[in-house]
């Protein structure tokens, strides 16, 4: 049955070796409860390009890679978005999911508030190896200032029921950096 | 175009353009580290004073008897015609260099860490891109120093007066962490011999040659080529200790890349004959005596055998007696410099086969898909203690060259890659690559509690 993991069951996990669900580096207890995770935002963006590029279809995986530049942030450097400014972004916690384990990162409610979405509900199959991509819009009216290391999104876990022989590499397996569309 | 006055204005254009570059560097300040920002600074501090005085100076010698006025001012536009060279030819090129499309910014407060470790006068460290396929250090003078020449007295900057070190890696190699071992290993093995004089400590002895007495051009080649290779050697014996096998791996990659194992030249011994001295460090460090360790190095242990003892042959020269002469003195003094650079190491700088399960260990990681920059130990109850140590760099780019050279196994198979296909062998490097920076971030941060609680 699908449900959510306890607190005491997470943090047990996370530093037992030998279990397959391993999220690095070890994220503070207090960040663990109520069935998710607090994650931190990394250095690299790839930020939308807003005048080179006219449209871009979804089909077209190498217009939307044209899209972007990117920029990696030196320790707590800040990156602005300006209203309406759309960048991409990766937690700064690598996550190892296991068979029975899958998630949603979602953003938190307090750069909600300020009108950053983080990540729109973003899927986390069981099995999935690395820094998950975050697709970071400023929907509010003013520029907002974010920086690596704040803890602007939750991963919350969900059990799931897979065998490890039936999972199948997601095509944005250990990667550690954003990834624009690859292929469809 | 040779009277002063037309130098005058060519140089008003220089200036601009040379502003004009660094205003651009300027717009980008968020991009930059610390040490970035602060030789920007010193740099337009320098470039602009040199500006203003050289107006002055101009106007100045407007008042002078014209049979004079041009060689002065002729003068006047040499001295500042070597402070904008400097600017364009050194420091224009690190500093747009050091765009994050050019570095891996995660090696940056690593490199600067071990840097320090490497020289207590903490140098200010600059970490940049160039092009071509080098690697390579410099150590620079406060740029602000240099607009003396034209000032003629102290310009003062807020920027700091600290020395800069410049690292070099490929533009292209950017992301390939497994050949940045050269970066952290044997470019901050220069910086080791730099800080302890160990290769400038050498005294060569008299040139003695078949012909008869050695001229004094002969004397100072003779010299010159010992103190190059020796500079070079020390470097590889100190990046050995610390790197261990990976110092190796990551050099011989780089030279395969480039050229050949044999050949030597003016300013580098044959890799072939590094690769020899490297390999004795490694036995030393009992290497040798671990069977998954030396399975690493037997194909190199194989090719290099014997490698001191052929005949030196530098493209340069057409006789090869004094280059000859200058490799069998240094080649003797080996045993010596290994010593020397040994007695120089903290015991925790050296990594000796001693540390060989812990690189297996993370090199295990490595291989189910997982960075390795934390070792978590303890239990997860609440009343229970949890310790979390970072990894030391040596450990995680040991096991990196481990999974790599044991052909990607376990890792192929999480990310359904296949390493006998070339494109997808270079995939999964990449994914290696991002696996090491990951791990090397992670160690540093945990290092650092660089986010704080």
């Amino acid at each position: 049955m699908p449900g959510s993991p306890s607190t005491r069951s997470i943090r047990k996990r996370l530093v037992d070796a030998d279990d397959h669900f391993d999220i690095t580096p070890l994220p503070e207890f207090d960040d663990a409860r109520l069935g998710s995770i607090n994650l931190r935002l990394g250095n690299t963006f790839l930020i939308a390009r807003r005048a080179s590029v006219s449209s871009i279809e979804a089909q077209d995986v190498r217009a939307s890679q044209r899209l972007f530049d990117e920029v990696r942030l030196p320790g707590r450097e800040p990156l602005v978005l300006q209203p309406q400014q759309f960048a991409l972004a990766t937690t700064f916690e690598y996550l190892s999911l296991p068979a029975d384990l899958c998630g949603f990162i979602q953003s938190r409610s307090t750069y909600g508030r300020m009108g950053l979405i983080a990540a729109t509900a973003t899927y986390v199959t069981a099995g999935y190896h690395g820094c998950p991509t975050l697709e970071i819009v400023n929907a509010g009216e003013v520029a907002v200032v974010v920086r690596p290391g704040e803890a602007i999104c939750q991963l919350v876990l969900i059990t799931a029921g897979e065998e490890p022989g039936d999972l199948h590499p997601s095509r944005y397996q250990c990667t550690v950096r954003p990834y624009p569309a690859r292929r469809m | 175009m040779l009277d002063p006055t037309s130098r005058a204005q060519a140089l008003a254009r220089r200036f601009n353009n040379v502003l004009t570059a660094l205003g651009s560097l300027d717009d980008r300040k968020e991009t930059l580290t610390p040490a970035t920002a602060a030789l920007l600074a010193q740099v337009q501090d320098a470039v602009e004073a040199t500006r203003q005085a050289f107006e002055e100076r101009w106007n100045n010698l407007a008042a002078v008897d014209p049979a004079v006025r041009d060689r002065l001012r002729t003068n006047l536009c040499d001295q500042v015609l070597r402070v904008l060279a400097e600017v364009a030819q050194t420091l224009l090129p690190a500093l747009d260099g050091t765009t994050s499309q050019g570095i891996p910014v995660e090696l940056d407060p690593i490199l600067t860490r071990l840097a320090h470790r490497a020289d207590p006068t903490n140098p200010a460290v600059i970490l940049s891109s160039a092009p071509g396929f080098q690697y390579s250090v410099q150590r620079v003078a406060a740029p602000i120093q240099m607009a003396t020449s034209v000032t003629g007295k102290t310009v003062s900057t807020t920027a700091g007066l600290s020395t800069f070190l410049f690292l070099r890696l490929p533009k292209i190699e950017r992301d390939s962490a497994l050949l940045h071992v050269i970066l952290a290993g044997h470019e901050l093995g220069h910086v080791r011999d730099w800080a302890t004089q160990t290769s400038q400590n050498l005294v060569p002895p008299p040139l003695v040659l078949s012909t008869g007495a050695a001229r004094a051009e002969d004397i100072v080649t003779h010299k010159n080529l010992i103190s190059f290779w020796a500079r070079e050697i020390v470097a590889d014996i100190f990046a050995a200790f610390i790197f261990g096998p990976a110092s190796l791996l990551s050099f011989t990659e780089l030279v395969l890349t480039v050229g050949t194992l044999s050949g030597d030249s003016f300013t580098h011994p044959g890799p072939n004959r590094r690769i020899e001295i490297i390999l004795g460090v490694l036995r030393q460090l009992d290497y040798f005596d671990n069977q998954e360790a030396r399975a690493l190095l037997s194909d190199l242990e194989k090719a290099t055998a014997g490698a001191a003892a052929t005949p030196v042959v530098v493209q340069q020269f057409s006789g090869q007696e004094i280059p000859q002469a200058a490799w069998d003195w240094l080649s003797s003094q080996v045993p010596s410099l290994i010593a020397q650079c040994q007695s120089a190491l903290a015991p925790d700088e050296i990594l000796d086969a001693g540390k060989w399960q812990e690189i297996e260990a993370a090199a295990s990681q490595l291989s189910r898909g997982r960075p390795f920059g934390e070792l978590v130990t303890g239990s997860g109850d609440a009343s229970g203690d949890i310790s979390v140590i970072p990894v030391p760099e040596p450990i995680i780019l040991n096991a990196g060259w481990l999974v790599r050279m044991r052909g990607y196994e376990g890792l192929a198979k999480i990310v359904d890659l296949d390493p006998r296909d070339t494109k997808q062998s270079a995939d999964l490097a990449a994914i290696l690559d991002g696996l090491l920076l990951k791990s090397l971030e992670i160690s540093d941060w945990r290092l650092n509690n660089a986010w704080g609680k």
